[in-house]
């Protein structure tokens, strides 16, 4: 049992990482923060995996606990250095840029810095918007209703598309 | 810029970016994590009801060996205020269990708020159920161990003192640390649901 749980966790991390990657590195101020955050995801994933009873699909479910866990780091009043998870298994590569890669790394760079002009909320369903996800799984994850969230997009996309064109 | 433009360039984040995950380790890695965490959690539980259920021994030692009866019914009457004390504590490690990582966001949010509210009705109710319960024990065992005039006067000021610096503490965590999270909070739902 405990064998197949490590299994599982192992493949949903490999599968997962880059989305979790994207959201965390919304959410955090640098890049180290970045790591601490991906690394807590991966922590909180594995704690909870018991609890995964299939109700879903298992990538709704991973960004539920990635997103509850970026925005719980943020109700910490002080992150104590000692509660920090360090999973020293987990190792993050800067690869080298070409310099093709320059003027899209502006563009990354403008995206990431309009989506956190937003409120979490709306940063959140942007962020599972661009993951390219229906609104009937964003419900899921965020607790609204499609209606709602379509309402809601339709302000925030308008909201995105006038920060990235200023 | 179009949204399907903004989505290639939102999944072209991670392009510069290496991930390697050692699978051997990785396994071995969360469960180390996982069980600091347990220690920790023991060490706290350790420190908060440990200490009164070590209490309630001492308390009967004293009941059985004193001969004075005023400090008798003292550490007597300690029975039940460490009794409360005890239960309170474990009555609120069950109710406040912490949000679910799982849950959709907004539940999480609400999970979280009830769990600070209830974490701050504790801390502002700590006079009623952890201080008030004994001072009639210390009242009693003050006078029976024969203290009078000054000394009786200084004993007290040193019982009011410790259980003001207790209920001041509690107030401040409240202050400082909890009412800006349920702040946080409550903003953090109202505009999920606006």
């Amino acid at each position: 049992m405990e064998e197949a749980k490590e299994q599982v966790f192992l493949e949903m991390l490999g599968d997962n990482k880059a989305q979790i990657s994207r959201i965390c590195a919304v959410y955090a101020q640098d890049g180290d923060e970045k790591k601490d955050l991906f690394q807590e995801v991966a922590f909180n994933l594995w704690k909870s995996l018991p609890s995964f009873k299939g109700n879903s699909a298992l990538s709704t479910w991973v960004y539920r606990v990635t997103l509850n866990t970026c925005m719980q780091a943020r109700f910490k009043v002080k992150r104590n250095e000692t509660s920090v998870v360090r999973l020293t298994s987990i190792h993050f590569e800067t690869l080298k840029q070409n310099d093709d890669d320059a003027g899209k790394q502006e563009k990354i760079a403008q995206l990431y810095a309009c989506i956190r002009t937003l409120n979490d909320a709306d940063k959140n369903l942007v962020m599972l918007f661009l993951e390219d996800l229906p609104y009937k799984e964003i419900a899921l994850i965020t607790g609204l209703t499609e209606n709602h969230i379509a309402v809601r997009m339709k302000r925030v996309r308008e909201k995105l598309f006038n920060c990235l064109n200023k | 810029m179009l949204d399907n433009e903004m989505k290639t360039l939102w999944k072209s984040i991670n392009e510069l970016e290496l991930i390697s995950i050692d699978k051997e380790s990785l396994n071995k890695d969360v469960h180390e994590h996982a069980s600091i965490m347990e220690r920790k959690i023991l060490i706290r539980n350790i420190l908060e009801i440990g200490v009164a259920v070590l209490m309630v021994p001492v308390a009967a030692f004293i009941a059985y060996l004193h001969p004075s009866l005023l400090v008798k019914a003292g550490a007597i009457l300690m029975f039940p205020s460490l009794f409360l004390v005890i239960y309170k504590l474990l009555e609120t490690r069950r109710n406040k269990m912490q949000a679910k990582e799982f849950a959709t966001n907004l539940e999480f949010l609400e999970n979280s708020l009830t769990y600070y509210q209830r974490e701050k009705h504790l801390l502002d109710t700590v006079f009623y159920w952890y201080v008030l319960p004994f001072i009639p024990c210390v009242i009693f065992v003050l006078l029976g161990i024969g203290l009078s005039g000054f000394k009786l006067i200084y004993a007290g000021a040193i019982t009011i003192g410790m259980s003001y610096f207790i209920v001041r503490i509690n107030q401040l965590t409240v202050a400082r640390k909890i009412n800006p999270l349920i702040e946080k909070l409550q903003s953090e739902i109202e505009t999920y649901r606006g």
